[in-house]
This record gives C-alpha cells, structure tokens and sequence, in this order.
C-alpha cells in the first residue's frame, strides 16, 4: 500500500473515531476547520516549500483574511458612515499620498546613497502619520460618539453587506496585497531576519485588527457572520417546518442534530471543493516551468540569479500568492465560527500549530500539507477530551488507592492542557524519525 | 514656572518613564543575551527561551513556599531571592536535559537551522503544557504570608522611597517621590553584576574566548582544539541562568503566570535581531532601545506638560505618541524600521 493511502487510512480513523465516541457533528466541525486550516497550510507550503521563505507571520494573513469576511459580509452602519465617512476617505487619500512618496524616493536610487534613501523613506513614513494621526483621530472620535439606529453597532462602521463567498474572494485579495509591501519591505532580509521580522509584522497587525474598534469592534467581536451555504440554524428552521424524524441510525445522528450535520456537510463540501482546486492547480505549477525554476531558486538563489532568474521578484510572487491562500483560509475559518474575534489570534494557534502541520505533513509535498493539516487539526482537539477522560479517571483510581489525597482542583483546567504537549511531542517525534515529513516531497530533489 | 515644578517634572519622568523602561529593559536584556548566544553558538532561533523564564519563575515560586512553610525568612530580603539560586539550578538542569534529549542528536546529525527551530517549538509546546500542568492555570503571588491553615494572604513588597526632604525644603511645591520595589532594586543590580560578568567572562576567560570563536566559526574553533562540547555546556548554563533570574524577578515584579514570558518572547527577539545575531552586547542596546521605545512610546506626557506650562495652557486629554493598547506592536516598529537600515542589525551580527 502506498504511503499517500496509509496516511489517508489514518485520517479515516481518527475522523471515524471522532464521530463515534464524541459526536457526528462534533467530528464534522473538525473536519470543516481542519480543511480551512489545510488551505492555510497549503499556503505556507508555497511560502516556505517552494519558496523558501521562512515566513513566521502567518497569523497577520489569516487575521486579514478573517477581517476581509467582516468587511465585505456584515451590513454598513449608516449612522457612522455619515459621521465619519469624508474622514476616511481624506485620511485614505493622505496614506495614498504618503506611500507614492515613498514609492517616488525608490526611484532616485540611482542618484542617492542607499542608506541616505532608507533614511528619507523612513523619514517621510513617519510624517506621513502624523499627518493623518490628526485627522483620523477626529474621524473615529466622530464615529465612537456618533447615535446608531442599533445600540449594539455603535462606534463600529459596519461593512459593505455583500455576499460572504465574495468575503473569501476578498480575504485572499486583501492578504496578498498586504503581502506585496511586505514583502517589497522585508523580502532582502536572510533567513532568521526574514522569520522574525515578518514575525513582528504579524504582531502590528494582530495589535491593530484588535484596538481599531471603530473598523473591527475589537474585543467586542463581530458576531453573527454568514455561511455560503444555509448555516445550520436555516437548516434546522427548515426541518422543524418538515416535522419529521431525520434521525440516521446506522450513523448516529440523532434527528436533532439532523439540521447541523446536514449543513455543516454543505459546508465541508464546499471547503474540499476549493481545496481540491487549490492542489490540482498547485500541482501543474510544481510541475510547469515555473515549479522548476522556483526549486532552483529555493535551493541555491545564488546559481539560479546566475542563470538570469529575478530571484526576489519571483520570491515575492511566492510570498504574495502563499499569503492570499493564507487570507482565503482565514475567512473561511472565521465565517465557520460565524465569529470575528481579533484577539483569538494568537502565534501559538495560528502562527506555530500551522509550521507544525506543515512539518509534520512534509514541506514541499501538497498533498503532504493537507494531511498535516487535517491530522495535527484531528490530534490538537481530540486531545483534550481524552487527557480529560484520563485525568478524571486516573484521580478516582489515585483517591481510591490513597485514602485523604485530594486532586488539584483545577485538575480539568490542567489536563486540558495536554494538547500542546501531544501536539509538541508529535513534532519532535517526525523531526527525529522523519525530519522530511510524514509524506516527504517527491522526486528526490535535494533534502534541506 | 517655577524651578520647583521643573524638578517635579523632571522626577516624575524618572520614576514613571526612565524607571520602566529600565525595568522592562533590563528583563528584555537578560533573555535576549540568552537568545543571542543560543543563536550565535548553536545557529537557530530558541523559541522555548520565554517558556524557560516561567519555568524558572514556577520553580522559584515553590521554593519560596517550601522555605515560607519551614520558616525561614530574612528580612528585609524578599524570600523569592533566596530561592533563585534552586531556581537557576532547576532551569540549567532543565536547559541541559532538553539539549541532551532533543538538540544534540540533531546537532549530531548536522541538520539545518530549520529543525533546530521547529523541533524547539516542539519543546515550547511541550513546556507550556508542563508549566501549567505542575503550576496550575492560574496567577500567583511571591510577596505574602502563610497563616495557619496553609493558605496564603498577599502582602507588601519592601519599597524603597525616595521623598528628596532636602529639596522640598529648599524649594517650596516639590512634592514628587521615587519609589523602588525591592525586586526593581534587585533586577538592576542583577542585570548590571550579570552584563559586566559576562562581558569579563567573554573577553577574558579562555573559555569565553572559545566561545565568541565558536560563534564566528565552529569548524575553524574545532580544528583550533577548543572543546565545542564544553562551549555548548556553558552556552545552555549561562543561557538557563540568565532566564531563570528574568523570569523571577519579573513575576516577583508583578505576579507569576503561565503566561508571563511567552509574551516577552517576541520583544526579547526584536532585541536580539536588532542586535545583530550572535552579539551579545548588540543585544543588550536591543533590549533597552526597545524598553525605552515602548515605554516612551505609549507614555503620557500631560503631567509633565502640565508642570512645565502656565496654568491656563494645561493639557486635559492624554498626550501619548501612540495609544497604550499600541504597546506590543512598538518593538517591531522600531525592528523593522532598523532591519530595513540596516538588515543584519545595528551591530552588523551574523548572517546563518
């Protein structure tokens, strides 16, 4: 049996195992995420896989991609749009202006030392701010104070009230644009620079996604965002209107939950599709020109900038186009949670356990990437209900046998906390028996 | 204005401004030499560094409460310094059995930097799981004392207060105080004893000799007869040391969580990058720059304009360069800012 259909095997297990001893719509909500989470990975492995680029900021992108759902599906809010609108659009207008200049003073680089140029640039970034400081600063005190037909959205400015399938499109969009000055700032750096720089980046965004309430509400969370297919609370309306008995028995699904399955199922098959369009296409680039050229830039930048190859612009590319299926998986997380939440995003979770997945899965190898994905995904939350289970016994057996020994009282708090234990043991067990992954890349190409 | 306000105004920004930002400065300098001499001597970037610093805090939290429990207390030093040394120890040990279990086989296998970084986010998951599995989730407090049933109240730290009588006797409205914590205190001389022993340890010693060589070129040290192997050693034992005094001092500072370092992971990276890989005192100025940036940064200037100025000009709303929920994102400001000056660090580290 070939590697690809043991690990497939194994996927099939731990999804049947999920649903048998927790619940079906427990493990399709596992799945849903984990084919998300694949996307993100996916877009990872073409950052770090084919590109080469250690990119420690992948939290930034998924954060963008979940606030792009927000903009494009949550309805406007009039009220602040009138009060604060010009505002915007003067305080955009004044960072268009900002950016041109700097863009403009790249240009002189044939007449001007490059350390005095990156003074300038710098210098006229940090003008530019103050310069909208002022005004912004009067716009969103104007949109805080601003009365809103509803309580509940006040000081917020809404979004564009759009379909949510065009939020996926624009998350992806939004993330690969952010990518591009990214990347044209921190793309000269070498290896570790890049990591933690582009590990900062993703700080400033995170800090700015969760204090700008005005566009994002912050901590207050924007809550509820739609589904492209009817989410579960349409499904379940429309059965309760049927009345009968949806129960499977053979699959143990209570009629109940009859509802939730059968649209969180709609939801999977519309996630697998694009993940299954997203492999294929990556496959033929792997395979075109371009896969080849990429390889060799990833393996030796020097020898292939030799060869006449624009190495940064086509490590750029990689950047951007890893970065907007970062964002596209980002807003597909965020509309399955019907949740924007900025301060959820945190480097363990979105930064560190995604690395994992790759790793773990095989960098450099798609299909290496979803597996890891899905399986990391599948570990990371069935952990927890299992290390419960044997905390909670183990302390039963231990109280029997000692008479008087009294368990920690935050014993489930704490045995909660296994799962970045198995997750951190998962890891160091592939890099040491399997440093290339659970499905290493093909073709023999020349181990980093 | 008078004279006297100046030197309120000017007090004040020592014991709000120039203080944290030394505290915070001196805790960032204390991890990010560590990092930098794991980057410079072992050549990946340690993201289980911040998760050393709690352990070391935890570890010296229950040596605290063993030596409460058994009575002994010094005063006026607070017992959390008494049980620092265990807690170094502790952390070493811990550093050197991770080293010997996971990095050494792979710095045996001779694999790339990447391994190194994953597999010691492997050990940041694994400790954070084993902080809070032995800690418990919660907070804890290092100042207070134990009453009969075992439980503990919260009580003060020992403080140390300046009130400068002799100026305000001499100048009539000076009123401000600098106050210093007895873990301030002892944060400042650990750090200052820490660098300058370090700096004599890596200048004059063979063995710190070694291992500035090893950071420059391990083959050439090797073939040069230094033990690379003792250089590893002595790389984790400073390292782990240096983490276990942050990581306490901080929770003695504030309080401990599981949390505490993992936050200051990222700023004590900025640092050491803005450094310059493998420079250790690149690392130092990293450190404070981004204490005082951060500091500066979200500082409120109204209090300080407001004694400067005439009555009738003052300042009612806050006057901060960016807005305190800005804090976190202020060091890498400054990173990027320095890395696209200059892309190695402003002491030009190395290039791995």
């Amino acid at each position: 049996m070939s590697r690809n259909a043991v690990a497939a095997l194994l996927l099939l297990a731990l999804f049947l195992t999920a649903w048998f001893a927790l619940s079906p719509v427990t493990a399709l909500l596992y799945l849903a995420t984990a084919l998300a989470t694949a996307v993100i990975v996916l877009g990872l492995n073409i950052q770090w896989g084919y590109g080469g680029l250690f990119n420690a900021g992948v939290l930034g992108f998924v954060a963008l991609g979940g606030y792009a759902v927000v903009l494009v599906s949550i309805p406007p809010v009039p009220e602040a749009l009138d009060a604060g609108g010009s505002g915007l659009l003067s305080a955009a207008i004044k960072l268009g202006v900002t950016m041109v200049a700097i863009y403009a003073l790249a240009r002189l680089h044939a007449f001007l030392p490059n350390s005095l140029l990156r003074g300038a640039q710098i210098l006229v970034g940090i003008a530019g701010y103050i310069w909208l400081k002022g005004e912004l600063d009067l716009t969103i005190r104007a949109i805080e104070t601003a009365a809103t037909a509803d309580p509940s959205m006040r000081g917020f400015v809404g979004g564009l009230g759009l379909p949510v399938l065009l939020g996926w499109a624009v998350g992806g969009v939004l993330a690969g644009v952010i990518a591009w000055f990214i990347g044209k700032i921190t793309l000269g750096l070498r290896s570790d620079y890049l990591a933690i720089a582009t590990l900062g980046i993703a700080e400033i965004i995170r800090t700015f996604l969760k204090n700008a309430d005005w566009l994002t509400r912050g901590t207050l969370t924007v809550s509820p965002i739609d589904w492209p297919v009817p989410t579960p609370r349409d499904v379940n309306a429309l059965l309760d209107r049927g009345g009968g008995d949806y129960s499977v028995a053979w699959l143990d699904i209570a009629s109940e939950q009859a509802g939730t399955a059968l649209s969180r199922i709609m939801f999977i098959a519309v996630s697998a599709a694009i993940l299954i369009a997203l492999v294929l296409l990556l496959e033929r680039a792997l395979a075109s020109p371009w896969g080849r050229m990429m390889h060799s830039i990833r393996d030796n930048d020097t020898a292939a900038a030799a060869m006449g190859k624009d190495v940064v612009k086509r490590q750029l590319e990689v950047f951007v186009l890893g970065a907007v299926l970062m964002g596209l998986g980002g807003a597909m997380l965020t509309s399955l949670n019907t949740l924007f939440d900025p301060s959820a995003y945190l480097p363990p979770r979105y930064t560190f356990l995604i690395w994992a997945m790759l790793i773990v899965g095989g960098s450099g190898n798609n299909l290496g990437a979803v597996f890891g994905a899905i399986f990391i995904y599948l570990l990371w939350e069935m952990s927890e209900p299992i290390s419960q289970f044997l905390f909670l016994n183990g302390a039963a057996v231990l109280q029997a046998m000692f008479e008087g020994w009294e368990p920690p009282s935050d014993l489930e708090g704490r045995a909660s906390q296994m799962r970045v234990i198995v997750i951190g043991l998962a890891l160091l067990v592939t890099m040491r028996f399997a440093p290339r992954g659970v499905l290493p890349e093909r073709q023999g190409l020349r181990k980093r | 204005m008078e004279f006297a306000d100046t030197l309120n105004a000017l007090v004040y920004l020592l014991n709000k401004g120039v203080l944290n930002a030394a505290k915070i400065g001196s805790i960032y300098a204390l991890g990010a030499v560590g990092i930098t001499l794991i980057f410079g001597i072992l050549r990946f970037a340690h993201f289980a560094h911040g998760d050393m610093m709690t352990f070391g805090a935890l570890s010296a939290f229950f040596g605290t409460l063993w030596l409460r429990q058994q009575g002994i207390n010094i005063e006026p030093i607070p017992t959390g310094l008494l049980a620092l040394p265990v807690a170094a120890l502790v952390t070493v040990g811990l550093a050197l059995l991770i080293d010997r279990s996971v990095y050494a086989h792979f710095r045996a296998q001779k694999s790339p930097p990447v391994v190194f970084v994953m597999t010691s986010i492997g050990v940041t998951f694994i400790l954070q799981g084993v902080i809070r599995l032995i800690g418990g989730t919660g907070d804890r407090q290092f100042f207070f004392t134990l009453v009969e049933n075992g439980e503990r109240l919260r009580e003060d730290k020992a403080r140390l207060l300046f009130d400068f009588e002799w100026l305000s006797e001499h100048f009539d409205g000076f009123a401000q105080k600098i106050v210093i914590t007895a873990p301030q205190l002892a944060l400042f001389v650990f750090t200052a004893v820490a660098l300058f022993g370090l700096h004599r340890f890596l200048t004059r010693t063979r063995l710190g000799k070694g291992m500035r060589a090893v950071s420059d070129n391990e083959d050439l040290a090797r073939i040069s007869g230094i033990d690379v192997g003792k250089v590893v050693l002595f790389t984790w034992i400073i390292g782990g040391t240096l983490a276990a005094i942050a990581g306490t001092l901080l929770a003695m500072d504030t309080q401990y969580k599981p949390i505490l370092a993992f936050n200051l992971l990222l700023p004590m990276f900025a640092a050491a990058i803005m450094g310059g890989v493998g420079k250790p005192f690149g690392a130092v100025a990293g450190a404070f720059i981004v204490g005082l940036a951060e500091t500066f940064a979200v500082f409120d200037w109204r209090v300080v304009y407001n004694f400067l100025v005439p009555d009738e000009m003052h300042a009612a709303t806050a006057l901060a360069l960016v807005p305190a929920e800005y804090k976190l994102a202020v060091p890498f400001v400054i990173l990027v800012l320095v890395l696209i000056w200059r892309p190695t660090g402003i002491f030009r580290g190395q290039v791995l």
